[in-house]
C-alpha cells in the first residue's frame, strides 16, 4: 500500500467572502518530487499554509505524515523543511548566529549516523555555505536575495528533513542561483525517500525535477497527474483549411481555441491522435500539424482564462 | 471543525466582557458630547440666580443673627462686588431698622457665632495623594524645630496608621499611635481608618498640633511634646462629622465681646452630638428631640440644619426649619425639589439652651416665608431634549435603578474616588422614559436577530447576543457586531446568505458544494 | 534548549530598545538627583506662622515625585515598542513563518515572547532600585525615603507591562482596528486608569496582576488560534 506523507481532503479556504482554496484533494506519496504550479493569485500559497497549519481551513482538513495539520506535534514539524515565499530570515543574524539557533531545535547528527536520518547536520552545513561561497560572519540583512535563498536553502536541507515544502523557492534569483538552487534540491532527492512540494512559477526548473505535477486554477485543482502524463496530454494543433475554418467544434478534449480566416488553432487535453486525426478529416481541413510546446507553454494554454474563442485577423506578411 | 477547547471559551468570554465594557465607556462618552450639543442649542439662556429684589426674597437671603439673649437681627449684602469678607453689609432688626453698615469682616462680635467645619484635610485628599502611581506617592510630614533648627519629621505610615519620627539625618526615632510614643512600629497603635485632620501651630510655630480624626476617635497630637490626646472615642457607631469652634488658639487674643469655651462637636451615625468642651473641661452628649433632628441625609443639598456653641455663661443650638422633608425615594426626589421651589415654603429659625445634659430650652424663634423660587426647568421641554438622545443607556441599569435606586443613589453622595465619579455620570443619564428605550432595546435585539440568522452557529449563542444587546442597549449592539460580523456567502443550494463557521448551511443543511469537474481536467492520482 | 535558545533570539532584539530605555531613565533620573542635591529640595521644610492654620496641603511632601515621569515614560514605552518590535514586525517583515515553523510547540515561542518582554521591563524596575538606593544614600534627602515610593516606582514598571501585554495583543489581532483589534490597548489603559486609582499596596498589585493574567490569557488563546 503506497504510504501518503500529504494528504488533503476537501480543503477549503474563505479569506471573507472570497474563495481562495475550493476542495482541494490531494495525495503525494512519499519519495515524489511534486511542482505546484499555478497562475498569480491561484492559491498556491494558501494551499500551502493550510497544509503547514499556519492557516485554518474554512472546511476539510489535511495530514502531513500522518498528523493533522492543525496539530503538527514538534516531532513531525522536525522532520519537514519549509522555505518560505522570498526566503524571509532574521535579518540581524549573521549566518553563524542563524545556523545556531536553527540547530538548537534538532538533535547533532553524530559522525556514525548513516546519511538519511534525521537531525542537524552541521558539516552540510557549512559544505554548502562554502560552496556558495558565503562568510559566516555576514549579517542576513546584507546578503542578496540570491545568497540569502542559498543560506535559507542551506538551513533547510541540513536538519535532512523526510518533507521538504518550498513556495516559490527560486523567485526573484538569476539563472545561475537558480541552477544551485536545483542542485541542492538534487542533493536531497539523492537521499533515499525524501518527498519534495515546491511551487514555482518558472516551469523549466519544474521540468527538471518534478515527476508529478499539480495545476490550481482559481482554488480549484484541475490537474493531478505525472508530468510525463501532462505533457503528453495537452496539446496545441494547428488546422488549415481552404475556406472559412467550421463555426462549430465538436471534438473530444477540446480546451478551448483560436481561429483566424483560414486557420483554426485548438488547445486539446487528453485526445488521441487518432480523434485528431479523424476530426480533420470531418471537418475539411486541408492539413493539420502539432506544435510543439515545451511546459511552459502547455502551462500557460491550459490555464488561460476562458472567453478566447474571439476572432482575430492575421496580419499579412 | 476542530473542538474547541474549553480555555478558549474562557478567552472568548473574557474579550467580549472587555470589549462590552471598553464600548458601554465609548458610548458614554458619545452620549456626554452629544448632550452638551443638544445644551447648547436648545436650552433657553436665562440668567443666573436673576432673582428679584423683593422685601421676602431679602429676608429669605439674610444671615439671622442672635444675641445671647434671643434678640434676632439680619444681616444684607448690599453689594456682591466684594467676596463674603470684604463684602459690605447692613445689619437691621426684625422690621427693617438699619442698625449698623459696614464691611462683613468688621461685623461687631456681640452676636452669637456658631461651630464649623474642621477638616482642612479629608479621607479623599489623602486617598489622592497616597495614590500609587503614576506620580509617586505624596506623604503627610509634620516637621518640628527647636530653636529655630529643623530637628525632626513626623511622616503618616498609611499602613501603620501612625506616624514615624526621623530625625535630622535619618535616624529613626519611634512612632506616635493612639497610644501615644513607642519606640517601634510594632508597638504603635493604630489611630484608626483615617477620616480627616486639621492642624495648626499655636504660640510657639516650631511645631504642628493636629487635630485628627479616625473612625470611632478624635486625637490631638502634639508633636513637638509627642503627645497623643484621646479627645473622643465611641466604638458603637461611626463619626460622621466634627466641628469645632475656638479650639485652636489665635492671636491676638479674642477681642469678641462674648467669651466662648473651646467647644469640638461631634456628630456620630447614630444622631447624637457630642460636645466637647474646654475652660471647664466637660463633655455632653445629647440626641436632638425628633423635630430638630437633620432632614433626610440623600438630600442633595445636604446641610446640617443645627449648630453649636458654647460660651461662659450657657451652651447654644441654633435651628434652621426648612420645611423640606423629602421622600426616603430618590426617584421622586426630582419632582418633590420641583414642587417644593414652586410653592412658598414656611421657614423658621429658633435658638435653643441648653439647660441641663442633653435637655433644650427655647430661647427665641424667628419665622419667615420662602418665597417660590423661580420655576426650575427641570420640566422645561427643552431640558428635556438632552434626555431624550440618551434612550440608549443600558436597559439593565433601569432595571436596576426600579430595584435599587436608592441604593445606588446613596453610594452617589456618600462614595468616594473615580467610582462615585462613575455612577454620578451614568445616573445623571438615565432617560426620562424607559419606555421608550426598551422600544429601542427590542429594535436593536431585532436587527442582531437578522444579522445573526445567517451566520448563527448555535441557538444557545444567537440567544446569549440577543440578551446582551437587549441590556446593553446600544454598547451590546456594537460588541455584537464586533466580535461577529462574520463574512456570509450565497449558499449555491438554497441561494440565501449562510455563514461559514459551519460545515453547513444554517438555512437549508446543505454543505459547501464540490467544484464541478471539467471533461479536460487530468485528475490521475492513484 | 529550544526555550532558551528562543529566549536568546528575543533578548538579542529587546536589547536595544530595552539599553535605550533604561539609559534615559539612568540619565534623567541621575541628572534630576544632581538637581535636587544642589538645590537642597529634600531639605526643606516650610516655616509656618504663629497661630495659623496650616493646611494639609502645606504639610505635603513629594520627595521624588519628579521621578515618576521618567520611570513612566521608560517603562511604558519599553513595554510599546518591545510589543510593536516582537509581534507586529514579524507581520512587516513577513518572518512568522521562519519563527513559528519550529520544532516546538506554539506555546514555548510565545513564552519565549514574553519571558523576554518580562526581563526587558525588570531591567527598568533594576535600574530604579538604583535610583532609589542613591537618593537614599547620604546627601540628597535628610530624611529616609519611605518604602512606599520604592513599591510605587515598581507598579509604574508595571504599568509598562499592562502596556507591552496591550500592545502585544493588539499585534496579534487579526480584525479590523474598528472592531477589537486595539481591545488590547484599551484594557491596557482601563487597567492603568483603575491602578492609579488605588492608594493601598495590596489593591495596587492586585489590579496589576488581574490585568497581566487577563490580558496573558487572552495573549495565549490569539497566538495558539491565529493564522499566519
Amino acid at each position: 500500500m503506497t504510504e501518503f506523507v500529504l494528504e488533503t481532503q476537501g480543503l477549503t479556504k474563505f479569506y471573507g467572502d472570497k474563495l481562495a482554496v475550493d476542495h482541494i484533494d490531494l495525495k503525494i506519496p512519499r519519495g515524489c518530487i511534486c511542482g505546484f504550479v499555478g497562475r498569480n493569485g491561484s492559491g498556491k500559497t494558501t494551499a500551502i499554509k493550510l497544509m503547514l497549519g499556519f492557516l485554518k481551513p474554512t472546511a476539510g482538513s489535511s495530514r502531513l505524515l500522518g498528523c493533522d495539520s492543525q496539530d503538527l506535534t514538534p516531532a513531525i514539524r522536525q522532520r519537514i523543511g519549509y522555505v518560505a515565499e522570498g526566503h524571509r530570515l532574521i535579518r540581524w543574524m549573521t549566518i553563524a548566529e542563524i545556523a545556531k539557533f536553527q540547530s538548537a531545535f534538532f538533535h547533532e547528527q553524530p559522525a556514525s549516523t548513516k546519511q538519511g536520518e534525521a537531525g542537524w547536520d552541521s558539516n552540510f552545513f557549512w559544505d554548502m555555505i562554502d560552496y556558495f561561497g558565503l562568510s559566516k560572519k555576514q549579517k542576513i540583512k546584507h546578503l542578496s536575495n540570491g545568497q540569502r535563498a542559498q543560506v535559507s536553502l542551506a538551513l533547510t536541507l541540513a536538519p535532512n528533513p523526510e518533507l521538504l515544502i518550498m513556495d516559490d523557492p527560486t523567485l526573484g534569483l538569476d539563472a545561475a542561483i537558480r541552477r544551485q538552487f536545483l542542485e541542492g534540491i538534487i542533493e536531497l532527492i539523492m537521499r533515499q525517500g525524501r518527498t519534495i512540494l515546491f511551487s514555482s512559477h518558472i516551469l523549466g526548473d519544474i521540468e527538471r525535477v518534478a515527476d508529478k505535477i499539480v495545476v490550481i486554477d482559481k482554488g480549484v485543482i484541475r490537474a493531478d497527474c505525472s508530468l510525463e502524463q501532462f505533457r503528453t496530454a495537452v496539446k496545441k494543433v494547428r488546422f488549415v483549411f481552404g475556406q472559412t475554418s467550421p463555426e462549430t467544434i465538436d471534438i473530444e478534449g477540446l480546451l478551448g481555441s483560436r481561429r483566424s480566416d483560414k486557420e483554426l488553432e485548438m488547445i486539446l487535453v487528453g485526445t488521441a491522435d487518432e480523434k485528431i486525426a479523424e476530426w480533420a478529416k470531418s471537418s475539411g481541413a486541408a492539413d493539420y500539424q502539432t506544435i510543439n510546446m515545451n511546459l511552459e507553454d502547455q502551462f500557460i494554454e491550459y490555464t488561460a482564462p476562458a472567453g478566447r474563442n474571439k476572432p482575430f485577423t492575421w496580419e499579412e506578411k | 471543525m476542530a473542538k474547541k477547547r474549553n480555555s478558549e471559551y474562557i478567552a472568548r468570554l473574557s474579550g467580549a466582557a472587555i470589549t462590552l465594557v471598553l464600548l458601554m465607556f465609548v458610548v458614554l462618552i458619545v452620549q456626554i458630547i452629544l448632550v452638551q450639543l443638544a445644551w447648547v442649542y436648545t436650552v433657553k439662556k436665562q440668567p443666573l440666580s436673576a432673582l428679584p429684589d423683593s422685601p421676602e426674597w431679602r429676608m429669605q437671603k439674610a444671615d439671622k443673627l442672635f444675641l445671647p439673649d434671643g434678640t434676632i437681627y439680619l444681616a444684607n449684602k448690599v453689594d456682591t462686588q466684594h467676596n463674603d469678607s470684604y463684602a459690605k453689609e447692613e445689619i437691621t432688626d426684625v422690621n427693617g431698622l438699619v442698625l449698623w453698615q459696614g464691611i462683613h469682616k468688621d461685623r461687631p462680635s456681640k452676636y452669637l457665632d456658631w461651630a464649623s467645619f474642621t477638616q482642612n484635610f479629608n479621607e479623599q485628599q489623602m486617598r489622592d495623594i497616597s495614590q500609587l502611581s503614576p506620580g509617586l506617592p505624596g506623604f503627610i510630614e509634620a516637621p518640628v524645630r527647636v530653636s529655630g533648627e529643623f530637628k525632626e519629621v513626623w511622616r503618616y505610615d498609611l499602613e501603620a496608621q501612625a506616624f514615624a519620627g526621623y530625625e535630622a539625618g535619618g535616624r529613626f526615632i519611634g512612632y506616635l499611635g493612639a497610644n501615644g510614643f513607642v519606640a517601634s512600629k510594632a508597638q504603635a497603635k493604630p489611630f484608626g481608618e483615617f477620616k480627616g485632620f486639621t492642624s495648626w501651630t499655636d504660640e510657639d510655630p516650631s511645631s504642628i498640633v493636629m487635630l485628627w480624626q479616625a473612625k470611632h476617635r478624635i486625637y490631638q497630637i502634639d508633636f513637638l511634646a509627642r503627645n497623643v490626646e484621646t479627645l473622643f472615642e465611641n466604638t458603637q457607631s461611626d463619626i460622621k462629622s466634627v466641628r469645632w469652634h475656638h479650639w485652636r488658639p489665635t492671636y491676638p487674643k479674642d477681642s469678641s465681646d462674648i467669651r466662648y469655651r473651646p467647644l469640638i462637636d461631634c456628630l456620630t451615625s447614630d444622631n447624637n452630638h457630642h460636645l466637647i468642651m474646654r475652660e471647664p473641661n466637660q463633655v455632653i452628649t445629647m440626641e436632638l428631640p425628633e423635630q430638630l433632628q437633620e432632614p433626610n441625609q440623600i438630600f442633595w443639598q445636604w446641610r446640617y440644619n443645627s449648630d453649636f456653641t458654647a460660651t461662659d455663661k450657657a451652651i447654644f443650638v441654633q435651628y434652621r426649619d426648612t420645611n423640606f422633608n423629602p421622600p426616603k425615594s430618590q426617584k421622586l426626589m426630582g419632582l418633590y425639589q420641583w414642587e417644593y421651589n414652586s410653592k412658598p415654603q414656611p421657614q423658621s429659625i429658633g435658638l435653643y439652651k441648653v439647660i441641663d445634659d442633653g435637655k433644650l430650652e427655647l430661647v427665641n424663634q424667628f419665622d419667615w416665608t420662602k418665597p417660590v423660587v423661580q420655576a426650575s426647568q427641570a420640566l422645561n421641554p427643552e431640558y428635556k431634549f438632552p434626555k431624550w438622545i440618551t434612550n440608549v443607556s443600558p436597559t439593565v441599569f433601569n432595571l436596576l435603578w426600579a430595584l435599587y435606586g436608592d441604593s445606588l443613589d446613596k453610594f452617589r453622595t456618600e462614595g468616594t474616588g473615580m467610582m462615585q465619579g462613575y455612577v454620578t455620570i451614568i445616573m445623571g443619564f438615565r432617560p426620562l422614559h424607559s419606555s421608550l428605550n426598551y422600544v429601542l432595546s427590542v429594535m436593536m435585539m431585532a436587527f442582531a436577530l437578522w444579522h445573526g440568522w445567517a451566520r448563527r452557529t448555535s441557538w444557545d449563542k444567537l440567544i446569549l447576543w440577543l440578551i446582551i444587546v437587549g441590556a446593553f442597549n446600544l454598547a451590546g449592539l456594537l460588541t455584537y457586531l464586533a466580535l461577529n460580523h462574520t463574512p456570509v456567502i450565497k449558499c449555491p443550494a438554497c441561494g440565501k446568505k449562510r455563514g461559514l463557521e459551519m460545515d453547513n448551511c444554517s438555512q437549508c443543511g446543505s454543505p459547501l458544494p464540490i467544484p464541478q469537474r471539467k471533461p479536460t481536467d487530468l485528475i490521475m492520482t492513484n | 534548549m529550544r526555550f532558551f535558545a528562543l529566549l536568546k533570539k528575543e533578548l538579542r532584539e529587546c536589547l536595544p530598545w530595552m539599553a535605550t530605555a533604561a539609559a534615559i531613565l539612568l540619565l534623567f533620573g541621575s541628572l534630576k538627583l544632581i538637581d535636587s542635591k544642589q538645590r537642597q529640595i529634600g531639605y526643606q521644610y516650610r516655616v509656618f506662622e504663629r497661630y495659623s492654620e496650616v493646611g494639609g496641603y502645606e504639610l505635603l511632601t513629594r520627595p521624588i515625585s519628579d521621578f515618576s515621569i521618567f520611570v513612566f515614560m521608560s517603562a511604558v514605552g519599553l513595554g510599546l515598542a518591545l510589543g510593536v518590535r516582537q509581534f507586529w514586525a514579524d507581520d512587516f517583515m513577513g518572518t512568522w513563518g521562519f519563527s513559528v515553523h519550529r520544532s516546538t510547540h506554539r506555546t514555548t515561542i510565545l513564552a519565549a515572547k514574553i519571558c523576554a518582554g518580562l526581563i526587558s521591563i525588570v531591567a527598568i524596575g533594576l535600574v530604579w532600585c538604583y535610583l532609589f538606593w542613591r537618593a537614599n544614600s547620604s546627601g540628597y534627602f535628610v530624611f529616609p525615603l519611605p518604602e512606599r515610593c520604592f513599591i510605587g516606582g515598581w507598579l509604574i514598571c508595571g504599568m509598562g507591562l499592562l502596556f507591552y501585554l496591550g500592545a502585544t495583543l493588539v499585534g496579534l489581532s487579526k480584525t479590523r482596528w474598528y472592531t477589537t483589534k486595539l481591545m488590547g490597548l484599551g484594557f491596557a489603559l482601563w487597567m492603568f486608569i483603575t491602578l492609579t486609582q488605588q492608594w493601598t499596596l495590596w489593591w495596587g498589585f492586585g489590579t496589576l496582576v488581574i490585568g497581566t493574567i487577563v490580558l496573558l490569557f487572552l495573549i495565549c488563546e490569539a497566538f495558539l488560534n491565529r493564522e499566519f
